[in-house]
């Protein structure tokens, strides 16, 4: 364990340690304030003698200039601890519906991606998911297979379609794809990837992470709360050679 | 009862040291102590963190020369910036302090502000 207190620990520290002091000498200072400032209501003689109970009256209240910084002191405290906690939340609050971390429905038919993907001759990719719809015809996701329960069928379609996440599993970088090769390169220290993202080539230690993939209806949804661990270095469900020069040297 | 001057001094005198303690607070956060397997899976959440973690130094070559990574048992890796601050440890087991980021064009990394060196079964 590495003892060091690094400048943020020490700032925070002198933070939380002038903080509550600070806020033990406010807290006293209106405790004497209000205990200084009691009011005892005026008692007059009647004409019996006995004294008649006065209405009791509000003093005109005069707002001193040490109560008004108090509570613009205050007032400014509140703020910042409104705006702390709620910029706080905002950044923890999860991505519950429509970004990356969460199910995203596809704006186009399942029938429409595979032929786009069959047409292009390229994956379709979707950046707000960050990851790739690929036409998989591979026997990996048959009963028992690696891919078992993560790709979805077409129908009309030889191929399934396969969701693969665009990161490279060595050091995260987002992964291209390679129209030449038809493989995935990655630019950043040169792994390959076959059309189905299982490893080929370079230093990653895996294939590409996955995302479950469903069809529901005439709607695509891909989880992309639930990454799939890509397949270890040797699998090779697809069979297919580099069909042209590799994009990444 | 404390005078008026005296009290208005002394807030005067906390209000300024407190400014400067919050100012460099809203800059940094504390380190956070998390495990590879937690900054790959979610390496935008630890972007500009000061991170805390433990794994084996082991090193690659690519075209632009030999860069060390930090790694766990599966596989689960970060760089470690600079490679000469890395080097003494490779094929060892170390806890690494540093700031945490992520370059388009090299992937995750460490910028290392402390190393220490673990016993081969340590923990992490």
């Amino acid at each position: 364990m590495i003892v060091a207190v690094t400048a943020s620990t020490f700032a925070t520290a002198i933070v939380a340690l002038l903080g509550g002091t600070f806020a033990l000498l406010l807290v006293g200072s209106l405790h004497r304030a209000r205990n200084s400032r009691k009011y005892v209501p005026p008692q007059a003689p009647g004409a019996d003698g006995r004294t008649l109970r006065a209405r009791p009256q509000r003093p005109a209240r005069v707002l001193s200039r040490r109560d008004f910084f108090r509570g613009s002191l205050l007032a400014s405290l509140g703020v910042f601890a409104a705006q702390f906690g709620g910029t706080t939340l905002a950044f923890l609050w999860p991505n519950l519906k429509g970004g990356f971390g969460s199910q995203i429905t596809l704006a186009d038919p399942p029938d429409e991606i595979l032929q786009q993907v069959n047409d292009r001759q390229q994956p379709y990719y979707l950046g707000a998911g960050r990851f790739y719809l690929i036409s998989y015809t591979g026997d990996g996701d048959k009963p028992g297979g690696i891919y078992e329960g993560i790709t979805a069928e077409v129908p009309g379609f030889p191929g399934r379609l396969m969701a693969i996440y665009q990161k490279c599993a060595h050091l995260g970088c987002r992964v291209p794809f390679c129209q030449q090769s038809q493989w995935f390169e990655c630019p950043c220290h040169g792994s390959k990837y076959n059309y189905a993202g299982e490893y080929e080539l370079g230093p990653a230690p895996t294939g590409m992470f996955r995302f479950p993939v469903k069809v529901q209806g005439n709607q695509v949804v891909v989880d992309t709360g639930t990454v799939t661990a890509g397949p270890p270095r040797g699998t090779d469900t697809i069979h297919e050679s580099p069909r042209g020069p590799f994009c990444v040297a | 009862m404390i005078p008026a001057t005296v009290a208005r001094k002394r807030l005067l005198m906390m209000s300024v040291l407190l400014l400067p303690g919050l100012l460099v607070d809203c800059r940094s956060r504390p380190t956070a102590s998390v495990s590879l397997a937690q900054l790959v899976a979610n390496q935008d959440a630890y972007v500009g963190r000061l991170v805390d973690t433990t794994g084996m130094v082991r090193s690659f070559i690519d075209a632009t020369g030999r860069y060390y990574v930090i790694e766990d048992s599966h596989q689960n890796r970060v760089e470690l910036l600079p490679a000469s601050r890395a080097d003494p440890y490779e094929g060892g087991r170390i806890e690494v302090t540093g700031k945490f980021g992520f370059d388009e064009r090299t992937g995750r990394f460490i910028v290392i502000e402390g190393i220490l060196p673990l016993r081969p079964g340590g923990t992490g």
